[in-house]
């Protein structure tokens, strides 16, 4: 279970996250939606250790991660697969190689069982036969999805997602998301998504948690979030912002006559 | 970071009079101090961790090559040509100066030792902070920014072992090296000069330059070179790995890289240079 509590942080004078509570069960898929700049990425990278909030408690199956020492939470960490909204990939290795490069540093294994494992990756990821390309030559939709390949290499416990459809079409979209609903009837695991693409997510997942100007301003199930009232869910969702997209050049009668 | 203080202080701070104007001073000193006290301190907290990671882990030999050609092998045009053009222009000086002490047949031995004394590491350093430097600085600003420092931290590994280690023993490897080939393009240049400009015979080139230029010199070049070589890959890699979440910041951290190596160059230079000129 990750659980954060009462999580504040700031960058100068700038408070991204203004008292967070939130708590993600094991073995759960939950969606954290938002606009751009509410802090959602934040959010992982406190999950994952990345980032110690100024105040609060960030916690893995009851061990706290604020004030652990390096190699505590090295260990911590080798329970997570991260897939950052930039691909991060290295220029200079092969697919193939980016994607073994995680189990080449956590596990010793034989080559030949670290390029099954890679094979097999990247055919999850749709990425086989492309294994010998360096990033550069793959698009911004197959670099990410090599970053996905990476982040679930190891076979994690936990998942964190940053905008995993990102500039992906609406096909490979559909694919990263069916890959991630696959890992999930595979084998336990729990994942954490954050993402502005709400509708294709909320769907498959068992929480969603909005969060506005720094803090969660509705959290439920996804039944629950599609019923809720308030008025900045409804906008979020609705994709309404409470004025009309205005004509451009044509009257509404205008339209009408031509069609 | 030096102190950032707000430009309303610093006008308030200054706007006393005399007392005032006394304050503002040593408070710019004061900034330029802890500055310089800041910097200092990154670079060897770095340096200490290169060197503990290059003490106790393997060393990537295959990422040292990859990276000892990107500096090195593509930086050659650039060594030689500099290089030629340093001794061709050192012999015409040396010649005019030799000439008013009547011992133009030296042009070659004062050539020489000029170039691989001073001049081979010091411009090699200058060059390779123009190519190298500004390069190591961008590359790591751009992989910090975009999450690749998280990503290896993410799966175990030390962004300064695996990214700034073996730029610095490229560093370390490469530097002498071109220091050699900037020497040797540059008593060639001096070579063409003397023998085609200023009517000096091969034979006497040959002899003076032999007789003047001994191991010992050559080795105060290489130590030097050596010095320059790690000096700056640590601070090239240490703005590399400072920069932050701001659009205009790698720029900046290019920009440091650059005048900082440049300002460790010239104050180790002379550090050597005094401690090896007892020795001769």
């Amino acid at each position: 279970m990750i659980r954060l509590e009462n999580v504040h942080k700031s960058f100068g004078t700038i408070q991204v996250l203004k008292g967070i509570s939130l708590s993600v069960p094991g073995n759960s898929i939950a969606a954290i939606v938002g606009g751009p700049g509410t802090g959602k990425s934040l959010l992982l990278r406190l999950m994952s250790g990345l980032e110690v909030p100024d105040a609060g408690s960030v916690i893995i199956d009851g061990e706290d991660l604020v004030g652990l020492r390096a190699a505590a939470l090295d260990r911590v960490r080798r329970r997570f697969g991260f897939q950052f909204q930039d691909p991060a990939l290295f220029s200079h290795l092969t697919v193939g190689e980016n994607v073994a490069f995680a189990l080449r540093s956590r596990l010793h294994l034989p080559e030949s069982e670290i390029r099954g494992i890679v094979l097999e990756k990247l055919a999850d990821v749709g990425l086989l036969g492309q294994e010998e390309k360096f990033p550069d030559e793959l698009d911004m939709g197959a670099q990410r999805r090599t970053g996905l390949a990476r982040a679930l290499a190891l076979d994690p416990e936990i998942v964190l997602l940053d905008e995993p459809t990102l500039g992906l079409d609406p096909v490979t979209g559909w694919y990263v998301m069916n890959l991630i609903v696959r890992t999930h009837l595979e084998r336990p695991v729990t994942s954490v998504i954050v993402t502005q693409d709400a509708e294709r997510f909320i769907d498959v997942s068992d929480q969603v948690l909005l969060v506005y100007q720094g803090r969660i301003v509705a959290t439920g199930s996804p039944e629950e979030i599609r019923n809720d009232a308030d008025h900045l869910i409804r906008r979020y969702m609705d994709r309404s912002f409470g004025w009309p997209v205005p004509a451009r050049g044509r009257t509404p009668d205008e339209s009408q006559e031509h069609s | 970071m030096p102190l950032q203080q707000p430009q309303e202080e610093r006008l308030t701070a200054t706007s006393g009079g005399i007392r005032g104007t006394i304050g503002a001073v040593f408070l710019s000193f004061g900034e330029g101090a802890f500055g310089v006290a800041h910097e200092l301190g990154r670079v060897l907290l770095l340096l200490v961790r290169v060197i503990a990671f290059a003490v106790t882990r393997p060393l990537r030999v295959r990422e040292v090559f990859r990276l000892m050609d990107l500096f090195g092998v593509r930086s050659l045009p650039v060594i030689v040509f500099t290089g030629a053009c340093t001794g061709l222009l050192s012999a015409l000086q040396h010649y005019h100066v030799a000439s008013l002490f009547g011992a133009r047949s030296l042009i070659s031995a004062s050539v020489s030792l000029g170039l691989v004394r001073e001049l081979g590491p010091l411009l090699t350093a200058v060059m390779v902070i123009a190519r190298n430097a500004s390069q190591i600085t961008c590359d790591l600003a751009v992989m910090r920014r975009s999450s690749h420092f998280d990503a290896l931290v993410m799966i175990g590994v030390d962004p300064v072992d695996y990214l700034v280690v073996p730029r610095v023993w490229a560093m370390l490897i490469i530097m002498p090296m071109l220091t050699v080939i900037f020497e040797f393009s540059g008593m060639v240049g001096g070579y063409l000069v003397c023998l085609n400009c200023l009517g000096i015979e091969e034979f006497t080139f040959v002899h003076y330059l032999r007789s003047y230029l001994g191991g010992y010199d050559v080795l105060h070049g290489l130590v030097k070179s050596v010095v320059f070589g790690g000096l700056v890959a640590t601070i090239a890699c240490s703005e590399g790995c400072s920069v932050e979440r701001r659009d205009l910041d790698i720029g900046y951290r290019v920009s440091r890289s650059m005048v900082i190596s440049m300002i460790f160059v010239l104050v180790s230079d002379m550090g050597v240079t005094g401690l090896m000129f007892k020795q001769t």
